[in-house]
C-alpha cells in the first residue's frame, strides 16, 4: 500500500498530533506522574514535566477528576500512551529562559548539589539546574559549595543546562565587561 | 562509543535505596515492568527533587549492557528521547541483579540543606 493511502486509513484513528494543546481528566495520580483521561485515550505527564518550581508530591497538588491542560510532547508506542507536559505551557516560569538572555560567558554562582558520576550538578539560585563535567571542575569543590559557573550550552524548553566551572572559562564577563584568558594571564 | 554506561534512578521515598545498591532490587518491590532507569543524570535529578530520596547510579561496561539489552533483561522505552530510558522487567530482575555485581554501584544521599 503506498504510503499516501496508508495514511488516509490511519487518521480515522483519532491520534493526537504531537504539540497539540489538549484537555485531559486526571484518573491517576503515581508518585512519579499524572495519568490523564483524553477522547479515551491514555496521557501521562511524569513528575519533572509538571511545574518548574514546585517539587512537592504529586497528591498533594492534584487530585482526580481535575481537568489539565497538557502540551503532547511524544507518543510512547509500546506503551500505548501520550507523553506530555505542563510545564512547557508555562515559559514565563521556565528558568532557563531567563539564564538565554544572559550575555555569554556571564559568570553565575551556584550551589553543589551532586557529585554523583562523572558530572558535578550545580543548582541556581533561580531553580535551574546544569552540569559541569568531572574534569572541567576544581577538585576542591564539595557538596553544599557555592561555585562560580557559566553556561556552555542550554536547552530553554528541555529545561536542560551545560555549565563550565568559570575558572576553567576563556572568556568569562565580569560585571559586563569581558574578560579574556589573556587578561587573566596579566592579571 | 563511550566503553561504559551510567544507569541513573531516583528511588522513591521510603524505598531502602542504599540496601538495594548492595542487594539488587527485589521484583515484588517492582511488578510488571519493574524498575526504570535512565542514561541522563539531569531526568533522574528531576525526579529525585520530588521523592527527596537520593539517586542511584550503576555503572555497567559497554558490552555487559549491549548483552543485558540484546536479552531483554533491559528494555528501552519511549518516554523520553530513544536510548535515555530503560526498564527492567520484574521477571528479568535476578539476571539483572546478577549483572550489578559485575559492575560499579553507588548512592547519593539527598543533600540536607541547614
Amino acid at each position: 500500500m503506498l504510503l499516501r493511502e496508508t495514511l488516509s486509513c490511519d487518521m480515522n484513528k483519532n491520534m493526537v498530533e504531537i504539540g497539540a494543546i489538549i484537555e485531559g481528566t486526571v484518573d491517576r495520580i503515581e508518585p512519579y506522574g499524572l495519568f490523564l483521561n483524553h477522547a479515551g485515550g491514555k496521557v501521562v505527564v511524569l513528575g519533572p514535566e509538571v511545574s518548574w518550581h514546585d517539587h512537592r508530591n504529586l497528591r498533594d497538588r492534584f487530585k482526580i477528576r481535575d481537568v489539565l491542560r497538557v502540551l503532547v510532547l511524544r507518543y510512547n508506542y509500546k506503551d500505548d500512551v501520550y507523553v506530555g507536559s505542563i510545564r512547557r505551557l508555562h515559559p514565563e516560569l521556565n528558568p532557563y529562559r531567563d539564564l538565554s538572555r544572559l550575555r555569554p560567558g556571564t559568570v553565575l554562582q551556584g550551589k553543589v548539589t551532586s557529585l554523583a558520576g562523572d558530572e558535578v550538578t550545580v543548582a541556581l539560585p533561580n531553580g535551574a539546574f546544569g552540569h559541569v563535567p568531572k574534569y572541567r571542575a576544581p577538585s576542591h569543590w564539595a557538596r553544599g559549595q557555592m561555585v562560580p559557573v557559566v553556561i556552555t550550552a542550554l536547552e530553554v524548553d528541555e529545561g536542560r543546562l551545560w555549565l563550565d566551572a568559570a575558572e576553567s572559562y576563556p572568556n568569562k564577563t565580569v560585571n559586563g565587561s569581558t574578560e579574556t584568558k589573556e587578561k587573566q594571564a596579566a592579571n | 562509543m563511550e566503553n561504559e554506561v551510567i544507569l541513573w534512578k531516583a528511588p522513591q521515598l521510603g524505598r531502602r535505596a542504599e540496601q538495594e545498591i548492595v542487594d539488587g532490587f527485589d521484583p515484588q518491590q517492582y511488578p510488571g515492568n519493574g524498575p526504570y532507569f535512565t542514561t541522563v543524570k539531569a531526568i533522574a535529578e528531576g525526579f529525585a527533587s520530588i521523592y527527596g530520596n537520593g539517586l542511584q547510579e550503576i555503572h555497567f561496561s559497554r558490552m555487559v549492557f549491549d548483552n543485558l539489552v540484546a536479552r531483554g533483561v533491559i528494555v528501552a522505552d519511549t518516554f523520553y528521547d530513544p536510548n535515555e530510558s530503560y526498564c527492567v522487567p520484574a521477571a528479568r530482575l535476578t539476571e539483572f541483579n546478577e549483572a550489578m555485581k559485575q559492575g560499579r554501584c553507588f548512592y547519593e544521599k539527598p543533600l540536607v540543606v541547614i
